[in-house]
């Protein structure tokens, strides 16, 4: 990945994460796994990204986490980390920030962007 | 819990630099990742592979650290303190407490060698050399009363160059007496090439008096001599049996009748013992 593909994606994975936790909880291998195979592999995030991001959100009251015991795995946890109302907000108000940001990139630059 | 997956945690979590609380997050974190990128059940193999695909440990310290410190200049005042601790650790300072005339007693400052390397397309010494400045100066480059030092400047000093009233050293600058393989001095000079007002040596080459393989001066004494009062062994060497305390002595006089004694004491010195 390039420098400026990476600055770019940096910016908007806050807004992408809070996206995929909006209508279920989700572990974080798992929201890697999502966020891969929904852009088509795109976003291939790595776990060095997700985890700060996902701790920030915490930090901020945006998401919440919790450990759950798993089968599968030998009965060891998992954490799962769901989306709180304030996150609900935040993640509306990103959104308008985000559309306002690709409307006026657009209007910049015109016919070349698609 | 694995031990594949410890070792690459710690290794990991050693490279970051955070708080307790925070290392202890990512610990837990990264634990339950590598076993959910394992797959259920996960065998050491699939560990194994997970880890692989997760990468060097020191490559994710750096972008865990990237995205954990939003104000980095805290971790930037850190990395310039751990520098300046290295610059010190390869060197050796003691300063005393005691000063005089504003400047410590006993200055020690030496570093333990010297590192040169290129940079920018020209060679460049790796650091400053440690500078020691007292009564009693020892350094690299030491600037005291008395100083001992590769450099040495000020009173007494004794260095590979030493510049100063009173120098012992490869090169000696001095304004009153110089010793060295190339001494030269405003007064006496000793050495294998020898300049001064008064001068002894291999090659003596003074003002006034001169003493020495080669001598040129006023009063020249030595294996060739060149000047207005002469004594030559004539065989390019300070032969000093061929030449008696006295006869030194009462050419230096019959020059310089009020030389100070103690300097013509030095000058004859060589004849002294036949």
């Amino acid at each position: 990945m390039n420098e400026m593909s990476r600055q770019l994606k940096k910016g908007i994975l806050e807004i992408l994460l809070l996206q995929l936790l909006q209508d279920e909880a989700a572990y974080g291998y798992e929201l890697m796994q999502r966020l891969s195979e929904r852009s088509g592999d795109y976003f291939t995030m790595k776990e060095g990204t997700l985890y700060p991001i996902l701790y920030r959100l915490e930090d901020s009251g945006y998401i919440q986490s919790v450990w759950e015991e798993t089968r599968d795995r030998r009965g060891a946890q998992r954490k799962y980390y769901s989306m709180t109302e304030q996150g609900r907000d935040y993640l509306d108000h990103a959104r308008d920030e985000l559309n306002q940001l690709i409307t006026a990139t657009k209007k910049i630059m015109g016919g070349e962007m698609r | 819990m694995n031990r594949q997956i410890e070792e690459y945690v710690d290794q990991v979590i050693s490279y970051v630099d955070a708080g307790e609380k925070m290392k202890r997050r990512l610990r837990e974190d990264l634990r339950a990742h590598i076993l959910d990128a394992a797959g259920a059940g996960a065998s050491d193999d699939q560990i194994g592979a997970a880890i692989a695909r997760m990468g060097d440990p020191k490559e994710m310290a750096v972008e865990l650290s990237d995205l954990l410190y939003d104000d980095k200049r805290e971790v930037v005042r850190e990395l310039i303190e751990v520098r300046e601790e290295l610059r010190h650790a390869d060197r050796y300072e003691y300063k005393s407490k005691r000063t005089l005339f504003g400047l410590p007693l006993v200055h020690i400052h030496m570093s333990r060698g010297y590192r040169y390397g290129w940079g920018h397309g020209r060679v460049r010494m790796g650091r400053r050399p440690a500078v020691a400045k007292g009564i009693i100066a020892i350094g690299d480059v030491a600037v005291g009363g008395v100083a001992i030092g590769g450099l040495a400047a000020g009173g007494l000093c004794f260095g590979g160059v030493a510049l100063g009233l009173m120098c012992f050293g490869g090169i000696g600058l001095a304004l009153l007496i110089g010793l060295g393989g190339i001494a030269i001095s405003g007064g006496l000079a000793m050495g294998g090439l020898a300049i001064g007002q008064f001068a002894f040596g291999g090659c003596a080459l003074a003002a006034q008096v001169a003493v020495g393989g080669y001598a040129k001066a006023v009063v020249a004494i030595g294996g060739q001599a060149v000047g207005e009062y002469t004594l030559s062994t004539g065989d390019n060497s300070l032969n000093a049996t061929m030449v008696s305390v006295e006869q030194a002595r009462a050419l230096i006089h019959s020059a310089y009748p009020n030389l100070w004694r103690p300097l013509v004491d030095v000058l004859v010195w060589p004849f002294m013992f036949h």
